[in-house]
């Protein structure tokens, strides 16, 4: 089985979980991925109802926090600048000009929209840009080959799917907190959060599903996270945490009637979800592996 | 012309002396490693040992992923990296299937708690490692491209030759230009029957393993 700390004799000789982005500053990589995709997100789902202050915390989220990680992790970032102007080289170039062209594009719109008439098209482009900074997170796994499990076309579509639909919950939840009970477009929102919960967990499943689709048999870095090292952040935070109590409490919702559910239930779910989807990003970073080097081990799991 | 290397393995002892030379040759800190050597037994207790550097793929995915231009291949195969450009995302660690490249931290010391030593402090006179950048092998390549320019023959001439080929007591380690059929490199990766590491990563490496 993987291990987060093997021994120095182990190195490539058994597969081996990578460390430049998760340990050290490697860990502001994770953070920052999580927090670009979360904030544009919700910059997104705010732009489609209407939902100034979502817009400003999803663009704030986006750029203090996810900008600021992703500065902080580069081992040079003043010369960040060498990778934006190449954005045909890689992933992690193109990411660093979106997010630029969607903090630059959606504080035109918020500076619009706060002191002047919003400009129609300038939302549009930055909420392109929103979903191009969503998907470069998922991209940017998805071109490790080296490592198998995270080489998956579907990698992008999910993180950008559990991003999107995580952010909408957060947004239906503060409009419950506000006494919200119909959104724009008519929408019930607390029969949206029931069904925007069911998704999330449905995500989190089908993830894990598809992680162990790509590993076959050997199942290393699934295992990791329900047997193994990781089995003690796995399943308090997304296990239970992300998946079962707020399938019990969505449950309870309908049985004692939507409309009548108590908006704290619904609060405590989103929260957990809120949770779960930073811890689960963890999780697939952390047993991210190389297969063993050496020919007579390539084949053997340990 | 090529440069690439074969590793015969019946004739690695696991000495580490490719390791040691690699760090004094070029001042490495205890926490930079550019030469490995991987030991471990199969199920049916046979020992392998091998010796594991920079493969200088034909196709380097480091060079594909790096976003600054940073990682570059040479016209003879050999692939660096320019510091000055690496702005440190730890991309093309991530992207190497045999995981050699090491991300330059603050050195430490070999005597911990006693200060660098004289031969430490060099390293920032000789051969400095700028922090927050990465580095690897570079298959010696001051010392190849000196010996070209005084009309010497690397894979021939021990002044133009890696540290690492030098150093090893058992001549394991062949190096030349795998582009010449005449050259030992070529001759002893046909007689030797070599192959190389991870051919599925499809990076197409120059370093070749040889069991005969």
């Amino acid at each position: 089985m993987l291990k987060v700390k093997e021994k120095p004799y182990e190195f490539m000789v058994f597969p081996t979980v990578q460390k430049a982005w998760i340990e050290g500053k490697g860990i502001l990589l994770w953070a920052a991925l999580f927090f670009v995709e979360f904030g544009a997100s919700l910059f997104l789902v705010s732009s489609f109802f209407k939902c100034l202050w979502g817009q400003t915390a999803g663009w704030l989220i986006a750029g203090v926090l996810g900008g600021g990680c992703h500065f902080f992790f580069l081992g040079h970032p003043l010369r960040a600048y060498l990778a934006i102007k190449r954005p045909k080289s890689a992933w992690i170039s193109r990411g660093l000009l979106v997010i630029s062209l969607f903090q630059f594009l959606g504080l035109v719109h918020l500076i619009l929209a706060y002191f002047s008439t919003p400009v129609f098209w300038v939302m549009v482009a930055a909420d392109v840009m929103a979903v191009a900074a969503v998907l470069y997170g998922g991209y940017e796994l998805a071109d490790v080959k080296s490592i198998p499990t995270w080489h998956s076309s579907l990698l992008p579509i999910q993180l950008f799917a559990r991003s999107f639909f995580l952010a909408l919950g957060v947004m239906l939840a503060i409009y419950l907190i506000g006494g919200v009970e119909t959104i724009g477009y008519g929408l019930k929102t607390k029969k949206w959060l029931n069904i925007v919960l069911l998704i999330n967990i449905f995500l989190f499943i089908a993830y894990l599903i598809n992680l162990a689709n790509e590993e076959g048999k050997k199942r290393l870095a699934l295992d990791m996270m329900l047997k193994g090292d990781l089995k003690l952040l796995f399943w308090p935070w997304v296990g239970i945490g992300g998946m079962i109590i707020p399938l019990l409490l969505v449950a309870y919702s309908l049985v004692i009637g939507v409309a009548s559910t108590p908006a704290g239930v619904l609060l405590i779910a989103v929260i957990l979800q809120l949770i779960a989807d930073p811890v689960m990003r963890y999780c697939m970073m952390r047993s991210g592996s190389y297969p063993a080097l050496l020919p007579g081990w390539r084949s053997e799991a340990r | 012309m090529r440069w690439g290397m074969v590793i015969n393995l019946t004739r690695c002892i696991g000495c580490y002396s490719c390791v040691v030379v690699c760090k004094t040759e070029h001042f490495l800190p205890p926490n930079v490693v550019w030469n490995r050597v991987l030991v471990s037994e199969t199920a049916d207790s046979y020992k392998q040992i091998y010796p594991i550097l920079c493969n200088h793929c034909r196709e380097p995915a480091c060079v594909d992923v790096c976003p600054t231009g940073a990682n570059q291949q040479r016209e003879d195969g050999i692939v660096w990296v320019d510091a000055d450009k690496c702005i440190g995302c730890r991309s093309c660690m991530m992207a190497c299937p045999y995981q050699v490249r090491v991300f330059n931290e603050k050195p430490g010391e070999y005597f911990p708690g006693q200060g660098f030593t004289p031969y430490e402090k060099m390293r920032g006179k000789l051969y400095p490692l700028q922090l927050g950048t990465v580095s690897k092998c570079n298959f010696c390549l001051e010392k190849i491209d000196e010996g070209l320019k005084n009309g010497l023959n690397p894979g021939l001439d021990r002044e133009a030759n890696p540290a690492c080929v030098n150093a090893c007591p058992a001549s394991a380690r062949i190096f030349g230009d795998l582009d010449d059929p005449y050259a030992e490199v070529c001759i002893a990766l046909n007689q030797g029957k070599g192959y190389q590491l991870r051919p599925e990563a499809g990076t197409d490496p120059c370093v070749y393993y040889a069991t005969r």
